[in-house]
């Protein structure tokens, strides 16, 4: 099978991992020489980062002649659209619910029916018939997830 | 013996009964719905297992496993959609038979072949453990650090697409346990300035991100799709004895395939479905009929891959290693309960180590009964609206691994290993050994340098030792054959 993947997405995750190596490599130079043993705490994360870089390399070879002759991902199924972008918008707002929480701006019930709400809604494709189902379901949800923690398994949730 | 028979009795009270069945029971439902795995359902469950008592977590898990990759196939059969991996080789023939009306029957024969998969490779999992484990407790730093290894590779070297880039994900898993303290000299290492790194990073976060949170932003791309309506009834699902004779020789046959592949490091409940379906095809007098709908081919893929997981429990328990994602995962499991992995489980937790074997018996026959008689209904759970499935899980996720260590800082973690995961996944970077690398990269940097050590810097005993040898020249064969195949595939 011929590799479907976008060779510009390949090589930016390549290059974003030569980087991360590059920094674990240099935080390793930081750690002191072993005394009481040969291989001492930096061995390993300097092992991992040359062998990453080399691998991420032949992947950045592999796919610059790929450049030219990619046309896009095939499409599997024409009937069902994709939506790549309401997953971002859920991931961002899945982000600020939990800054929410974590910075104590709202308790866990307000921000957690707001949240399953919102994100309820716009998984049903923002269809305003469907908003009551999506609240009763939000509610239910989110007041029994909080009793279930707080009472059964003693969490305190904020 | 006196310790399978003790486990037989705990495990046939009440409380540990039914927490079998609710595995049993959600790992089929949850297996069964296309986007949901079973490994998802099980990252999801750690955080609520870590208020149970260890036998007790370890049985439930164990009847999500069981269930997860049997239920699979009502999806893969009615809907040519695998509800996991382990049942893509189901679809061929699964759904050729229910397009020709013959879904029950189907249906029937795939469970029963996963019931009996599952019996015959409980039989090598009871039989094979505690001769291993003793063996395995002859083994020193060296033969652990090279059985790390071979699951490293072996799981890299068949991974789904590239072998650099299944390299890549072991090496990224590795490097992400590194920060914290040092396992073998309590050294603080690549924190980066950060106090929260100072521990480390937990595996539940890094488990939930890369497999629930990742897998829930992929079926939000998909949430339009719908499932076909199928009708499902029940009859002709038992199997007459002489429907079992006619196949019985491949259902040993699969049976076996199953519970080797399973044994192997790294290799899952795919690959043993794959390997037994060709067989089966191979060793057939009418190979054209297979992906028509033609029984056998639904027989070898249902049987083997259930038996993969009897195999795989036999490193888990034996010596630590995992034979698949969802192994490490367990893995993990007997980790947050401070049980330590490895032969020495069988000496200082025996209740765990036959809890695992006699789970794995009696729940196969749960999901036997389960199945056969809940099929009808279970199979309607397909239809279920996304939008409310996936944004409960997705609240379920912040708060469980919030429950866990009562810490912000893991959520974070946790939605990093979601775009992590997410970003691998679209570059098709597997995930298997991104998982495997993190869980085992302690255990094979410690037992290095604790051979290191022993031998004042000398390699000499990776070539002198037998088992050592043997698994370091299997690494080795595999990473060459890997290239080799890569290498071929791209002169074509």
């Amino acid at each position: 099978m011929k590799n479907q993947v976008n060779p510009k997405s390949e090589i930016i995750l390549c290059v974003s991992l030569i980087i991360f190596s590059g920094i674990v490599y240099y935080f390793a130079l930081e750690l002191p020489d072993p005394e009481y043993e040969p291989l001492g705490s930096a061995a390993l994360p300097k092992a991992l980062s040359v062998i990453m870089s080399v691998l991420s390399l032949i992947v950045i070879f592999r796919a610059i002649p790929r450049i030219k002759n990619y046309k896009g991902e095939p499409k599997i199924n024409t009937e069902v659209i994709s939506r790549p972008k309401l997953s971002i918008i859920i991931f961002i707002i899945t982000l600020i619910f939990i800054g929410v929480l974590d910075f104590n701006i709202l308790g866990f019930l307000p921000s957690g029916i707001l949240y399953m709400t919102l994100v309820g809604y716009l998984m049903t494709h923002r269809d305003l018939k469907r908003l009551p189902y999506v609240v009763c379901f939000s509610v239910i949800l989110t007041v029994s997830s909080f009793y279930i923690f707080t009472k059964f398994f003693y969490i305190d949730l904020p | 013996m006196d310790q399978l028979l003790n486990s037989f009795n705990y495990l046939f009270q009440l409380l540990p009964m039914l927490l079998l069945f609710i595995g049993v029971l959600l790992g089929i439902v949850v297996g069964s719905i296309p986007g949901l795995t079973t490994t998802m359902l099980i990252t999801l469950t750690l955080p609520l297992t870590f208020f149970m008592e260890s036998v007790n977590a370890i049985t439930l898990l164990i009847g999500m496993y069981v269930g997860g990759i049997s239920g699979s196939q009502i999806a893969a059969t009615l809907l040519r959609m695998p509800g996991t991996p382990a049942s893509i080789m189901t679809t061929f023939d699964g759904y050729p038979m229910a397009q020709q009306g013959k879904s029950e029957r189907a249906l029937g024969l795939g469970i029963t072949a996963s019931f009996v998969g599952g019996f015959v490779s409980w039989i090598f999992l009871a039989a094979l453990s505690p001769p291993l484990a003793k063996l395995a407790l002859t083994f020193g730093p060296w033969e652990y650090f090279t059985m790390v290894l071979m699951a490293l590779v072996m799981l890299a070297s068949l991974s789904q697409g590239s072998l650099v880039k299944g390299l890549i994900a072991a090496c990224l898993g590795m490097m992400v346990h590194l920060p914290g303290v040092d396992p073998s000299i309590g050294q603080m290492r690549l924190t980066f300035g950060f106090e929260s790194l100072e521990s480390g990073l937990s595996l539940m976060p890094v488990l939930i991100g890369a497999f629930a949170v990742s897998q829930i932003f992929k079926d939000i791309i998909n949430i339009d799709a719908k499932p076909p309506n199928v009708n499902v009834g029940r009859k002709n699902m038992f199997l007459s004895f002489g429907d079992i004779k006619k196949h019985s020789l491949n259902f040993v046959r699969s049976s076996v395939i199953g519970t080797w592949v399973g044994l192997l490091p790294g290799i899952g409940a795919n690959i043993a479905a794959m390997l037994s379906y060709s067989t089966a095809k191979n060793s057939s007098k009418e190979p054209e009929k297979f992906g028509t709908g033609h029984e056998p081919g639904v027989v070898a893929a249902e049987t083997a891959n259930n038996a993969s997981i009897g195999g795989a429990l036999i490193p888990l328990i034996t010596m630590g290693i995992p034979g698949s994602v969802v192994d490490a995962i367990l893995i993990g499991a007997l980790i947050i309960h401070n049980l330590e992995p490895g032969p020495l489980l069988f000496s200082t937790n025996p209740e765990i180590a036959y809890g695992v074997i006699t789970a794995y018996l009696i729940g196969n026959i749960i999901m036997f009964g389960i199945m056969m008689f809940a099929v009808v209904h279970i199979a309607k759970v397909l239809y279920v609206p996304r939008a409310y499935l996936l944004s409960a899980i997705l609240m379920f996720c912040v708060i469980g691994i919030f429950a866990v260590g009562n810490s912000f800082f893991d959520v974070w973690v946790m939605m990093v290993f979601g775009a992590v995961g997410f970003i691998m996944e679209r570059t098709k970077m597997p995930l298997g050994p991104f998982v495997i690398g993190f869980v085992l990269s302690p255990i094979a940097e410690a037992q290095l340098r604790s051979g290191l050590m022993s031998t004042e810097g000398s390699i000499e005993p990776l070539f002198t030792r037998p088992f050592a040898a043997t698994f370091l020249a299997i690494s080795v064969l595999s990473l060459s054959w890997a290239m080799y195949s890569e290498w071929k595939k791209s002169k074509v």
